[in-house]
């Protein structure tokens, strides 16, 4: 199962506002949240793992080591022409999460909000970097990929977090699941991308416009 | 100039000697013909150099088929093959080593030293049976490539190297190694020949290839794959025809390269196409560059000297007198100095000084530790700060780029102990004219010892490129003169030695008062007098105000754009700006106070209005308690936003302080509740029920927090227990949702006569009316407004 960390060179701060609720950057003092950009970046421990496995389309089976069938009508067109799937997980580790329910102990809220914030971009910066290493690794090979695909998203049952994460090994990277198919570590992310000839447009563009939480989701972008 | 070859495994598969999943390297003793046809076939064709195919024969790759135990009998069959190829030709053989497809710690899970280990074996296997030269190839991250060279280094050291790493389109590696940065470090670590292979056609790779010309005079290497594939018909096809690849040689050759080949998708045929071409091609005539002194990172390279503005070195990661530090370093805690290093690059530092100088610790492992973390945390180089042998060795071996040395002095055995390891991994050194007969106090005296050290260092091989000298600063208060002399050393080393200059900025003012503006002038004074790199604090803004101000009129700041954007007049960045309006009530100003989440002023805010004789209950409850029910209402609204609902919760808790002190024993909020609140069982997200808790506790609550993941039972218990008239539930998932229903059932069972509120992203007040629940809340302020109303209180 091969491992890539990636590393940390900086938190967007623009996207750490986003996820702290704060859509328009006018009124809120930027150096919270630098601070809380840079609190992040000390404490977290980047680790990804991925795992390479064919997919069948027609039965939209995953080929792992345990294959199963992958559920859900959008995530199935979204892997309508692939061929060959790449699983993946990555996280940042529990040291923030700790680090934030102390601060919101110590009454420092905003600071805590700040640092959960800056904790999701950071994660998301690390899944980034090894979907954008998986990218070049395809297109060596002449193979287009989609974008990365959670469980969650659209219509992929939340349930099937279990085979995914037992499927790339998630547990070397010390990724683990509640009773409630809840990623633990939270700053976790577990995402299948698929390689395929062409990239069909799957009619499920990435993006806010798609998403069942788009009239109330304090993150949106759009 | 000289033509490499082409593709190899291509070419195996094609004439069906290699299947998907099938070892390439194991052509070599199964089809050992086949293997040699090929390499006559690319001499035929017209190069001048092959290679044998061994790209993946180390052991760590050949254990993904099941034949790391091979690598022995393959690389000597393919050395083996290749000879009888070119017997009777002028043809040399490269001896290829790929990568080992896996990342090295910390970026990835595999040791340096297993990479080491690997390369080391398979480089004296090829050394020995007879290669020309080795080559290390298509590397997309410079750790690999590190233990790569230095394991060629050490098993072949007569055989000439050439080394090629794999870029992206952005121009950098897969990790992020620019091609200065990795020109300037191979070049450093003794590559004979450098320059790129792979993932790129010709059009991409060439500016690659220019870009490293201009940091190097070494012979240069481009063996573009033949344009970005594409899928067709299950096949990877590679667009660029002979002719196609043909046309872009003179290209390559302009770039400076002179050895060109081509990778994937290449074939005899484009070989053959390339060598007319390269027959036909007018020769380049490469300027010669003056070799530059720079330090690298692995995504950045830094230049010093002449020619270069004078950069910051951050002086702030030295536990020297610094308990706390060094407690926190003998306990492992990386953090702080995580921090440290943060703060310092945010603050300006181009490079940062490391020095682990901890009492009661293994000090190379710990360096050894810190460098490997913070190697990945920031951009910028960071630069050795020691002087044992067993410290420097471990640093040096794991840094991901070209590092300096802090430092060596004249010491013969000082010398001759540190030399080789810089030698060995390609880093600079700065001297120190201390020797035998202590501090020098003359700058001529100091050249004497600068040129000592300088000329032992060119005998053992490092080149004027590698060497740095101090001037010494010693503190203003001990001599009136030192100041005036390091000054005349730094004029003097610049005008005899014409190598760049890097001092330690602080001493000069040690024992006296007024330290910083002294530093600040004295950093003036000497960059003037060419100071290159001074070891300075840049988290003291006057010595950075210094720093900018002397760019500016020394020339290095063109239009005075940084100067202006650091000293213009900047808004004052307060967005809690108290509006002074005398006419505004001492409550009202209160009610703003926390709105704007103005945390310092509160207090006097305070005590104004208790002066005014206002009631403290008054004062809570129409000025804090009133202002975070408004702001609650607007953030309801989407009218502002959660953090500044924090910061206003911060403002309260700063005023509930404030009161208490003053009126000790007067005042106290009644404690509301208690509430009992957790996430419930299988789920972990608990920022929102902390938000919660943050506001209730505002309100007056006493909070019984059980935390996430919480079985019923232990809800019901703590309620019990607790005599709580309230109890929040919050689940964020579908997934976890019925355990909203399991809990609220379990609490009915009881008979208590605690109210449920329930909350989360996912929940409805549909589904909690099902669920039995009193209450949905569809916000942290909407909570506090329910717990009042369900507890009797109008709001």
């Amino acid at each position: 199962m091969p491992i890539f960390n990636g590393f940390l060179q900086k938190i967007d701060i623009a996207e750490t506002k986003r996820y702290a609720g704060l859509r328009t950057s006018e009124n809120f003092s930027d150096k919270i949240v630098a601070d809380a950009c840079m609190a992040a970046q000390a404490i977290a421990k980047p680790r990804g793992i991925f795992q390479q496995c064919c997919y069948d389309s027609d039965s939209c089976q995953l080929l792992c080591e345990e294959p199963f069938t992958i559920e859900g009508s959008k995530i199935r067109e979204h892997l309508k022409n692939s061929e060959i799937a790449i699983i993946m997980a990555v996280t940042i580790g529990g040291d923030i999460e700790k680090e934030v329910n102390t601060l919101f102990s110590k009454k420092e809220y905003s600071k805590g909000l700040m640092l959960d914030a800056a904790a999701t971009t950071a994660t998301e910066m690390i899944a980034d970097q090894l979907n954008h290493y998986i990218d070049e690794m395809a297109a060596k090979h002449g193979y287009e990929t989609t974008w990365r695909y959670s469980p969650g998203y659209g219509d992929w049952p939340l349930t099937q977090q279990m085979n995914l994460i037992k499927a790339v090994h998630a547990d070397q990277i010390d990724i683990h699941l509640t009773s409630g198919c809840m990623l633990v570590p939270q700053k976790s992310i577990t995402a299948i991308i698929g390689m395929a000839r062409s990239v069909v447009e799957s009619g499920i563009p990435s993006g806010c416009r798609n998403c069942s939480m788009h009239n109330t989701c304090s993150s949106r972008k759009e | 100039m000289f033509l490499l070859d082409g593709a190899m495994g291509t070419l195996l598969q094609q004439q069906g000697y290699l299947r998907p999943g099938d070892c390439p390297e194991l052509s070599n003793i199964e089809h050992p013909q086949a293997i040699e046809n090929i390499h006559r076939s690319y001499i035929k064709a017209g190069s001048d150099l092959i290679q044998t195919n061994t790209f993946g024969a180390n052991r760590i790759k050949l254990n993904e088929y099941g034949c790391a135990d091979k690598v022995k009998e393959i690389c000597r069959a393919a050395v083996f093959n290749a000879k009888k190829a070119v017997d009777g030709t002028n043809t040399r053989i490269l001896g290829d080593m790929g990568p080992t497809g896996k990342f090295i710690f910390p970026l990835g899970d595999t040791d340096f030293e297993d990479v080491y280990q690997a390369y080391y074996e398979q480089a004296s296997i090829l050394a020995e049976s007879g290669v020309d030269l080795l080559l290390i190839q298509t590397i997309i991250d410079i750790q690999e490539m590190r233990a790569a060279i230095l394991a060629a280094k050490e098993a072949a050291p007569n055989i000439p190297i050439m080394c090629e790493f794999s870029f992206s389109e952005d121009g950098r590696t897969i990790t992020g190694t620019t091609p200065e940065a990795a020109a300037v470090l191979l070049e450093s670590l003794g590559a004979s020949i450098i320059g790129a292979n792979c993932s790129l056609g010709p059009d991409k790779l060439i500016p690659l290839i220019s870009r490293m010309s201009a940091v190097s005079n070494l012979p240069l290497v481009i063996q573009p794959n033949a344009g970005l594939p594409k899928l067709i018909d299950g096949k990877t096809v590679f667009p660029l025809h002979p002719n196609d690849m043909a046309e872009y040689v003179q290209a390559m050759v302009n770039s400076g390269a002179t050895y060109i080949g081509g990778c994937c998708g290449t074939s005899p045929e484009h070989l053959a196409a390339m060598r007319q071409a390269l027959d036909r091609a007018v020769p380049y005539k490469r300027k010669v560059i003056t070799p530059p002194t720079a330090l690298t990172s692995r995504t950045s390279i830094v230049y010093i000297g002449e020619g270069h503005p004078p950069v910051i070195i951050g002086e702030r990661i030295n536990p020297t007198g610094r308990k706390t530090l060094q407690k926190d370093l003998q306990e492992k805690n990386l953090v702080p100095i995580k921090t440290e290093a943060l703060n310092q690059v945010k603050a300006g530092a181009h490079l940062l000084d490391i020095n682990m100088g901890v009492p009661d610790v293994d000090q190379a492992a710990l360096m050894e530790n810190v460098v490997k973390e913070l190697s990945m945390l920031v951009d910028t180089p960071l630069i050795i700060d020691a002087t044992s042998p067993s410290v420097l060795e471990k640093a040096l071996r794991i840094y991901p780029g070209r590092t300096l040395i802090n430092s060596v002095n004249a010491d013969s055995a000082q010398m001759s102990a540190i030399f080789p390891i810089a030698k060995k991994y390609g880093a600079a050194l700065l001297c120190l004219p201390i020797g035998s007969k202590g501090i020098p106090e003359s700058a001529a005296d100091r050249l004497t010892l600068i040129k000592k050290i300088y000329n032992a260092a060119l005998q053992t091989g490092l080149r004027h490129e590698d060497l740095l000298a101090d001037p010494l600063v010693l503190t203003a208060a001990a001599s009136t003169n030192a100041p005036k002399e390091t000054l005349q050393t730094l004029r003097t080393y610049k005008e005899t030695l014409k190598i760049p200059t890097v001092m330690g900025l602080s001493n000069i003012s040690f024992g006296l008062p007024g330290r910083s503006g002294l530093n600040a002038n004295f950093l003036a004074m000497a960059l003037a007098f060419g100071l290159n790199a001074p070891i300075m604090n840049p988290l003291q803004s006057d010595l950075i105000d210094a720093y900018v101000r002397s760019l500016l009129l020394l020339g290095y700041d063109s239009a005075a754009h940084n100067y202006i954007t650091r000293f213009q007049n900047q808004p004052i960045e307060n967005q809690h700006q108290l509006k002074n309006n005398e006419t505004l009530s001492p409550l009202k100003k209160i009610q703003q106070a926390v709105r704007d989440g103005s945390k310092e002023e509160i207090g006097s805010l305070l005590n104004e209005a208790l002066n005014a004789g206002i009631d403290p209950m008054v004062i809570t409850n129409d000025g804090l308690t009133a202002a975070m029910t408004a702001i609650g209402e607007e953030y309801g609204k989407g009218r502002c936003y959660l953090p500044q609902v924090m910061i206003a919760a911060e403002t309260m808790q700063a005023a509930f302080i404030a009161l208490k002190k003053a009126l000790p024993g007067k005042f106290n909020i009644t404690r509301k509740g208690p509430f009992v609140i957790a996430t419930v069982k299988g789920d972990v997200h608990d920022l929102g029920k902390n938000i919660v808790i943050a506001l209730l506790e505002n309100s007056g609550y006493e909070v019984i927090d059980l935390g996430k993941d919480v079985s019923p039972e232990k809800i019901v218990s703590a309620v019990h227990q607790s005599k709580a008239p309230l109890v929040g539930l919050s689940a964020l998932m579908t997934t976890t949702m019925p355990q909203i229903d399991i809990t609220i059932q379990a609490l009915k069972k009881e008979n208590l006569t605690v109210k449920i509120i329930v909350g989360g992203a996912v929940l409805t007040s549909e589904y909690a009316q099902k669920a039995g629940a009193d209450a949905y809340a569809s916000n942290a302020t909407d909570t506090v407004r329910l717990a009042n109303i369900l507890m009797g209180e109008n709001q």
